[in-house]
C-alpha cells in the first residue's frame, strides 16, 4: 500500500484513511448469517473429511477463506494433513487478495522449499516487499510478517559463478533452457477465455502425420512380444539421454516423495488439465513432476504462471544455471528424443497430434482390429504417466468390456389427455425415481391449484405453462432403472400443436409406449387424432417396437371386452402402418390407480388379465445394434446452461463414440468445442456410445448451437444440405408446396421443388415421373429444398409437415450443398 | 399512388402516365409497373463535377430531373425504396446523352413513365389497381413460437417482414428456472423490437393512426406473450402499449414460421376483422385450388405447361375459370417471356375467365410461385394433358425468383 497511499496523499489528502479503514471494518465482523453459514459449513467439511485430523479453528479458517465452498475447503484440509503435517496453516483471511499476495501465500506453503533459500540467495539480495498495510490487516497481526515477505519480480538469484562456463555466444546446446510453460489451469487468453483454436488445415497436417506413423508402425513386422521390449527399451534409452540433458536432467534427480504431493490440487483435478497430448503419455514422461525451481519465483512470475507452488532443487549450481526457467518454461524437452531442439515434433506439432487423438478414436478402433497388440501398446502408451484429460480409451472396447445393462429409451406417445405422463409419473413413483414425498408435495400443490387429478403428471410437466393448462408441451426426460434395463423416458406431448416436439423425442428414441385411453368416445377420438398420426410418426422416424398401454382400465371397469376391442382395432392399423405384430404388445393398465404397471392388477374385475405388467413389457425390449464404429453423431436436444458448466448440451448419440477430451465440430454452424465431461442418465461417466442418451458439458467453446444442430467428430463433420432427395411415404397429398423439414430436433421452413417420380411401394421401382401430386399412402421421390442448411446424411429420416399435419415422411437419398 | 396525367392511347398502348407516390407500399407498385427499356423522367440528385481553370475540382449535388432509359431496376422491400438505373435519354446541362445513373424514387414527388412496347393489358391493369384508393387493409402481425419471432407488416399487396427475432429457450429441466428466465427475456426482446418497428411511443407517431396487431402461434406462445404486453403495459404505465391493447388478435397457427401467415389470413379470427381483402381472397382461391387437386376431380391445374394446354382448351373461361398468376412473371427479364404471359391472360380475358395477379409478396404468391407461379381453375374437368415430351416439364422449382 505504501506506494499508493503516497499517490492517494498526493490528491487527495483524504483519500486512503477512509477507503480503506471503511474496508476493514467491514471485512471483520462476521454477520450471523456468516456465523450461522460457517457453522454449516463446517458440519458438512466434517463429515467430508471424514478422519482426518484438523481442528476446528482450520476449518473454520478455510472455509472463511474459501468463501463457504466446502469442496474447496475439503481439498484444502485434506491436502494440508497429507504431507508432511505443517502446524496448523493460519489462511491469511482477507478477501480482496491481490494475485501478489496468493503467489506470496503459495511460496510459503513450500516447506522443503524454504530451507534452501537462505543457500541460495543471500538475505542481504532479497528485497522484500511488504504487502500494504491495511486496516484489515492490522487486525491480523498474529500473520506471520516473515510469512509475508517474499521476492520482488525475478532478482537474479544466482552467484556470479553459477554462469562460468557459459560463453556469452553460442551457447551449447546441453546448456540451453528449454522453457515450459505447465499452466494449472487449461490455458486462457488475457482475460480467461479459451485458448487458441488450431486452425483446421494444421490439424490436418497432424492428422496426416499421425496417420503416416500409424501405418509406419503397422508395417513393422516384430513379433508383438518383441515389439514391446523394444518399446520398453526405447523409453529406457530416451530417458538416458535426456539424462545428461541441461534442462533434461533435472530428471535424473530423484525427488523427495512429498514434493509431488505439494501439488494434489494437479492429481485431484485433472479435469482442469488442457488438450490431451498423446506425444506426453510416453514413458519418458513419467519423471515430469520433479522439475523444480532453482530459486522460488518472484511474485510476479508465479501471477504469471498461475500460481505452480515451487519444487524444491536439490542440484548442482551448473544444473540450476540451465533449468532457471524451468518451471515456467520447459516445454518441450523431454519429449525430444536427441537434444536437437528441432529433431523432435514441434510444439506446436505435439498439440496438434494431441487434439488429433482427441479425435482419433476412429482411426484407433481400426488399429486395434488390424493388431491387437499394437493396440494394446498404443493404449499402454496413452494410459501411461498422462495427467492429461484426454484418457484415449478405446470406448468400443472398454463398452464391450463394462457388459453393462441394457440401457434404452422411449417415447410415450398418444392423443392429448389419453394420460401419458400421469402414466409415467405412476411408473416413476412405482419404481422408486421419484420420492413420495415429492409426489406428496405435488399432490398439495394440485390440489391447491384445483387439479388433484394431475399431481402425477406434474411429474413430467414442470413449466407453469404446462401445469397451469394440464398439457404436455415439450418433452421431459427422465431415468429410471429395473433389474435387467436402464431407461430414459421421453414424454412426448399430445396435443397437436407440439407434434414437432413430439417428433423432436421420438427422434431420440429406441421404442414408443403407445398410450390409449379406453374410455368410450376418448379412443375413438383419438384414433381420428394424435393416436393414428402419432402412430405413423414414430414408424416413419425407424422405431420398429411398441407397447401399446390401454389407459384408464379402471374408468372401463376392467373390461376385457373392451380391452379386446381395442387391441384388434389398433392392431389392425398398426400393422396396416407397418408395425410387425410380433413387435406390438398390448397391456392394459390404470395410470392413476397404478394398476397392472409393476404389480399386477388388485382389482377383482381385472383378475382375467394374466398377461405381463407394462414394466416387463418394457424389459422384453432387445437392445437394437448400434453403429459405434461410424464417426461420431449427436443430434443435439436441447442447449442450457449447468452450474460449473457453461454449455452443455443434450441428445442422443446417433452413432459413434465420445469421451472426454474430444473436439467436437457442430453442424451446421461449424462452432468448435472439447466433451469436459459426459453425463448419462444423471450420472457422470468416462464415455458414450451410440445409442445413449448423454448430457455432454462443453468447454472451449467457440461459436453457437442451437437445437437441431448435430454433434459430429472434428474431421469427420456431417454434410450440410441446402437441397437434397427423398423417399417419402405420404400421408396427406404432396404436391410442390412449403413444407417444415423435421429432422431429429430440427424443424427447417423449406419447400417441396419437385416431384421426381412416384414409387412402387414394394419394389421401389418408378411407376410414373413427375407426377402432378402424390396421393396419401403413395411412395415418390421428391427433392426439396430447404431455406437454411441442414445437417443431413443419406439414410437419415425427415418429416415433412404442412398447416399443422404431418404430410409425409421419409428416408433422405441424396444430399446437395 | 396518385395519377397525375395520362394520355395512354388504347388501342397500341402508347403514351405516358404521370405519378405520384404518396406512401412507401408505392414503390412496390412502381417496381412491378418499371421494366428495362422503359423511359423514365423522375427528379434526381445527381454529382457534377467542375473543373476550374487552374485544374482544381469542385464536386456539387445538383437536384435535376432526368430522363433515364432504365437499365434495371432494385427493390428493397424491408425499406421500400426503388433504385432504378439507366441511361440519360435525354441529355441536360448535367448529365450528358447515354451517362449512366441511378435513382431513388422518392415519395411525394412525381415520376413519368413511357413503356418501351407500349402499355399493354396487364400495365394497365396494374396501373388502374395501384390508383385505386380505397381504403385498404395494413395490419402488423407477429407469428412466432418459442424461441423465434417474425414481425412483419402485411398490406394488400406486400407482406414486408421487418424483424425476426430468434432465443434460445432452454427446455424444461428439473429445479432450473432457465426456462422462465428465457421466455421473460425473449418476450422483452420481442416488445422492444415491435416497440421499435410500429415507432407507437415517439413524439411523431399520430395517435388515432394504430394499425391492428395479429399475433398467431401454435400452442401458447401467443396468448403468453400477450400477457407480458399486458402487464408491461400496466406496470409501466406505457400510454401507446395500452392504447394498443385493444386492437391485438391473437390467433393459431401450425408453426413459429413466416409461411404460418397464409393460414392466419384465412382464419376465422382474422377474416372477421379483415373482410375481404385481397390477400384473403387469394388465400382463399389457393386453397379452394388445392382442395380441387386433393379431390383429383380435374379442375385445377398448375404449372405453366399445364395450364397453357388447359387455356388452350378453353377450360378456364367464362363461368368460374378463374387464372390466378404470381406478379412474378410479368418482371421477367426476359421480354418475349413477359409478352407470352400478357398473351394468356388476354386469351383468358377474352374467353371471360377471371385473372387474379397474386402478389409474389404474400405468402400465397409465395405458395403460388412454388407451384411454377401459374395455376388454374377450370370451369370443366380435364382429366388428361397428354405430356409431348416427357422430360419437358421444367423442375417448377427453378422457376422461384426472389
Amino acid at each position: 500500500m505504501s506506494h499508493r497511499r503516497v499517490k492517494g496523499v498526493s490528491y487527495d489528502g483524504d483519500y486512503d484513511g477512509d477507503d480503506y479503514d471503511d474496508d476493514g471494518g467491514d471485512e471483520n465482523v462476521i454477520s450471523p448469517e456468516d456465523r450461522e453459514q460457517l457453522r454449516l459449513g463446517a458440519v458438512e467439511v466434517r463429515r467430508q473429511l471424514g478422519d482426518v485430523a484438523v481442528t476446528d479453528k482450520e476449518v473454520l479458517d478455510a472455509l472463511w477463506y474459501y468463501y463457504f465452498d466446502t469442496d474447496k475447503t475439503v481439498s484444502y484440509l485434506k491436502n494440508l494433513r497429507k504431507p508432511t503435517p505443517k502446524p496448523a496453516t493460519k489462511k491469511p483471511k482477507e478477501k480482496k487478495e491481490t494475485p501478489f499476495d496468493k503467489a506470496a501465500a503459495a511460496a510459503q506453503k513450500n516447506p522443503v522449499g524454504e530451507p534452501l533459500l537462505p543457500k541460495m540467495r543471500p538475505p542481504e539480495m532479497r528485497p522484500t516487499y511488504c504487502p500494504p498495510e491495511t486496516g484489515r490487516l492490522e487486525k491480523h497481526r498474529k500473520l506471520d510478517r516473515a510469512r509475508m515477505t517474499f521476492p520482488l519480480p525475478f532478482v537474479n538469484p544466482l552467484p556470479a559463478s553459477a554462469y562460468f562456463d557459459i560463453p556469452l555466444g553460442k551457447v551449447p546446446r546441453q546448456l540451453n533452457a528449454n522453457l515450459i510453460h505447465m499452466p494449472m489451469y487449461p490455458p486462457g487468453g488475457l482475460l480467461g477465455g479459451a485458448p487458441p483454436k488450431v486452425s483446421k488445415l494444421a490439424a490436418l497436417a497432424a492428422a496426416k502425420k499421425k496417420k503416416i506413423e500409424e501405418e509406419k508402425k503397422v508395417a513393422a513386422p516384430a513379433a508383438p512380444a518383441t515389439d514391446r521390449a523394444i518399446a520398453l527399451l526405447d523409453r529406457l534409452t530416451l530417458h538416458k539421454e535426456n539424462a545428461p540433458g541441461s534442462s533434461v536432467s533435472l530428471r535424473s534427480v530423484p525427488l523427495p516423495e512429498p514434493a509431488v504431493q505439494q501439488r494434489p490440487k494437479r492429481a485431484s483435478s485433472p479435469s482442469k488439465e488442457p488438450a490431451p497430448d498423446t506425444k506426453r503419455s510416453k514413458p519418458t514422461e513419467a519423471p515430469r513432476a520433479p522439475r523444480a525451481l532453482s530459486a522460488a519465483p518472484s511474485s510476479f512470475a508465479m501471477a504469471l504462471f498461475v500460481g505452480r507452488p515451487p519444487v524444491p532443487d536439490v542440484r548442482s549450481p551448473n544444473q540450476q544455471a540451465g533449468s532457471m526457467f524451468s518451471p515456467c518454461f520447459s516445454y518441450t524437452s523431454e519429449l525430444f528424443a536427441e537434444h536437437n531442439p528441432f529433431a523432435g515434433p514441434s510444439p506446436d506439432d505435439i498439440v496438434l497430434n494431441a487434439q488429433k487423438g482427441a479425435k482419433g478414436k476412429a482411426t484407433k478402433g481400426n488399429a486395434a482390429k488390424q493388431e491387437p497388440d499394437l493396440a494394446q501398446g498404443v493404449a499402454e502408451l496413452a494410459l501411461e504417466g498422462s495427467p492429461k484429460k484426454h484418457k484415449n480409451l478405446n470406448v468400443v472396447e472398454e463398452y464391450k468390456k463394462a457388459n453393462m445393462k441394457h440401457s434404452a429409451s422411449f417415447v410415450v406417445i398418444g392423443h392429448v389427455d389419453h394420460g401419458k405422463s400421469t402414466l409415467m409419473g405412476r411408473l416413476l413413483l412405482e419404481l422408486g425415481a421419484i420420492d413420495t414425498k415429492a409426489v406428496d408435495k405435488l399432490r398439495h400443490q394440485s390440489k391447491k391449484a384445483g387439479k388433484a387429478s394431475f399431481a402425477l403428471a406434474w411429474v413430467m410437466d414442470s413449466t407453469p405453462d404446462e401445469r397451469s393448462r394440464g398439457v404436455t408441451v415439450d418433452v421431459a426426460t427422465n431415468y429410471f432403472e429395473t433389474p435387467k434395463t436402464r431407461f430414459t423416458i421421453l414424454d412426448a406431448p399430445g396435443h397437436r400443436d407440439f407434434i414437432p416436439n413430439m417428433i423432436a423425442g421420438a427422434s431420440q428414441a429406441d421404442f414408443a409406449v403407445l398410450v390409449v385411453d379406453a374410455g368410450t368416445n376418448s379412443f375413438e377420438s383419438g384414433l381420428r387424432g394424435q393416436t393414428k398420426e402419432h402412430a405413423l410418426l414414430v414408424r416413419s422416424l425407424g422405431v420398429t417396437r411398441l407397447v401399446v398401454a390401454v389407459n384408464k382400465m379402471d374408468m372401463a371397469n376392467w373390461a376385457e371386452e373392451r380391452f379386446t376391442e381395442i387391441s384388434q382395432q389398433l392392431s389392425a392399423f398398426l400393422t396396416a402402418a407397418g408395425f410387425a405384430p410380433k413387435n406390438v404388445s398390448f397391456i392394459p393398465v390404470a395410470g392413476l390407480r397404478g394398476d397392472n404397471i409393476a404389480a399386477a392388477p388388485t382389482a377383482p374385475e381385472a383378475a382375467w388379465y394374466k398377461g405381463p405388467t407394462l414394466v416387463a413389457a418394457l424389459d422384453a425390449a432387445e437392445p437394437s445394434a448400434q453403429a459405434l464404429e461410424a464417426p461420431l453423431r449427436l443430434t443435439v436436444a436441447e442447449v442450457f446452461r449447468q452450474a460449473a458448466h457453461p454449455t452443455s448440451i443434450a441428445g442422443r448419440i446417433d452413432s459413434g463414440t465420445m469421451q472426454p477430451g474430444d473436439a467436437l465440430v457442430i453442424a451446421p454452424s461449424g462452432a468448435t468445442a472439447t466433451v469436459r465431461a459426459i453425463d448419462i442418465g444423471g450420472k457422470s461417466s468416462a464415455w458414450a456410445v451410440a445409442g445413449q442418451i448423454a448430457v455432454v458439458h462443453l468447454g472451449e467453446l467457440e461459436g453457437n448451437i442451437k437445437v437441431g444442430d448435430v454433434a459430429c467428430a472434428a474431421g469427420a463433420v456431417v454434410q450440410v444440405a441446402h437441397r437434397f432427395t427423398v423417399k417419402i411415404l405420404a400421408f396427406e397429398h404432396v404436391l410442390p408446396m412449403f413444407v417444415d423439414v423435421m429432422r431429429g430436433t430440427a424443424g427447417v421452413a423449406g419447400r417441396v421443388a419437385g416431384l421426381v417420380a412416384t414409387l412402387d411401394k414394394a419394389s421401389g421401382a418408378v411407376v410414373r415421373k413427375k407426377p402432378r401430386v402424390v396421393p396419401p399412402g403413395q411412395v415418390a421421390r421428391v427433392t426439396v429444398v430447404v431455406d437454411e442448411g441442414v445437417p443431413l446424411e443419406v439414410g437419415w429420416r425427415v418429416v415433412l409437415r404442412a398447416e399443422g399435419q404431418s404430410v409425409a415422411a421419409g428416408l433422405v437419398e441424396g444430399v446437395e450443398e | 399512388m396518385r395519377l397525375i396525367k395520362q394520355d395512354i392511347i388504347q388501342r397500341d398502348g402508347s403514351g405516358t402516365a404521370t405519378l405520384f407516390p404518396e406512401e412507401p407500399e408505392d414503390m412496390w407498385h412502381a417496381y412491378n409497373l418499371i421494366r428495362a427499356g422503359d423511359l423514365l423522367r423522375a427528379s434526381a440528385v445527381r454529382r457534377v463535377t467542375t473543373e476550374g481553370n487552374n485544374g482544381n475540382t469542385t464536386s456539387k449535388r445538383i437536384h435535376t430531373t432526368l430522363t433515364l432509359r432504365v437499365t434495371g431496376t432494385d427493390f428493397d422491400p424491408a425499406a421500400s425504396q426503388l433504385h432504378v438505373s439507366g441511361r440519360v435519354a435525354e441529355q441536360n446541362e448535367y448529365a450528358p446523352l447515354g451517362g449512366h445513373h441511378t435513382l431513388d424514387l422518392e415519395l411525394r414527388r412525381q415520376f413519368t413513365l413511357e413503356k418501351k412496347d407500349g402499355w399493354d393489358s396487364v400495365a394497365i391493369g396494374m396501373l388502374q389497381e395501384m390508383v385505386n384508393t380505397q381504403a385498404r387493409a395494413q395490419v402488423w402481425a407477429i407469428v412466432m413460437a418459442e424461441g423465434q419471432a417474425n414481425i412483419c407488416y402485411v398490406t394488400e399487396h406486400q407482406t414486408v417482414l421487418h424483424q425476426r427475432i430468434t432465443g434460445n429457450i432452454p427446455k424444461k429441466r428439473a429445479q432450473t428456472g432457465e426456462h422462465d428466465k428465457a421466455t421473460g427475456k425473449f418476450h422483452a426482446q420481442i416488445l422492444e423490437a415491435l416497440l421499435r418497428v410500429l415507432d407507437i411511443a415517439s413524439p411523431t407517431a399520430v395517435p388515432g393512426d394504430l394499425k391492428p396487431l395479429l399475433i398467431a402461434s401454435p400452442g401458447f406462445s401467443a396468448q403468453n406473450f400477450v400477457n407480458y404486453m399486458k402487464s408491461y403495459a400496466q406496470t409501466n404505465t406505457h400510454k401507446p402499449l395500452l392504447a394498443l391493447l385493444p386492437k391485438i388478435t391473437v390467433a393459431h397457427t401450425s408453426t413459429g414460421h413466416l409461411a404460418a401467415l397464409s393460414e392466419v389470413l384465412k382464419s376465422p379470427e382474422v377474416t372477421a376483422k379483415l373482410s375481404n381483402t385481397k390477400f384473403g381472397r387469394d388465400a382463399a382461391l389457393l386453397d379452394r385450388m388445392y382442395e380441387s387437386i386433393r379431390k383429383d376431380d380435374g379442375k385445377a391445374w398448375y404449372g405453366p405447361k399445364e395450364v397453357e394446354a388447359c387455356v388452350d382448351k378453353g377450360a378456364v373461361g367464362r363461368g368460374g375459370g378463374i387464372l390466378l398468376i404470381t406478379n412474378s412473371l410479368f418482371r421477367a427479364q426476359d421480354v418475349a417471356e413477359r409478352n407470352h404471359w400478357v398473351a394468356l391472360v388476354d386469351k383468358v380475358k377474352a374467353e371471360g375467365g377471371e385473372i387474379r395477379i397474386v402478389s409474389s409478396s404474400h405468402e400465397s404468391g409465395k405458395r403460388l410461385e412454388a407451384l411454377g407461379g401459374v395455376a388454374a381453375l377450370l370451369t370443366y374437368p380435364v382429366y388428361e394433358i397428354e405430356d409431348e415430351e416427357e422430360e419437358g416439364r421444367a423442375d417448377v422449382g427453378e422457376v422461384w425468383a426472389p
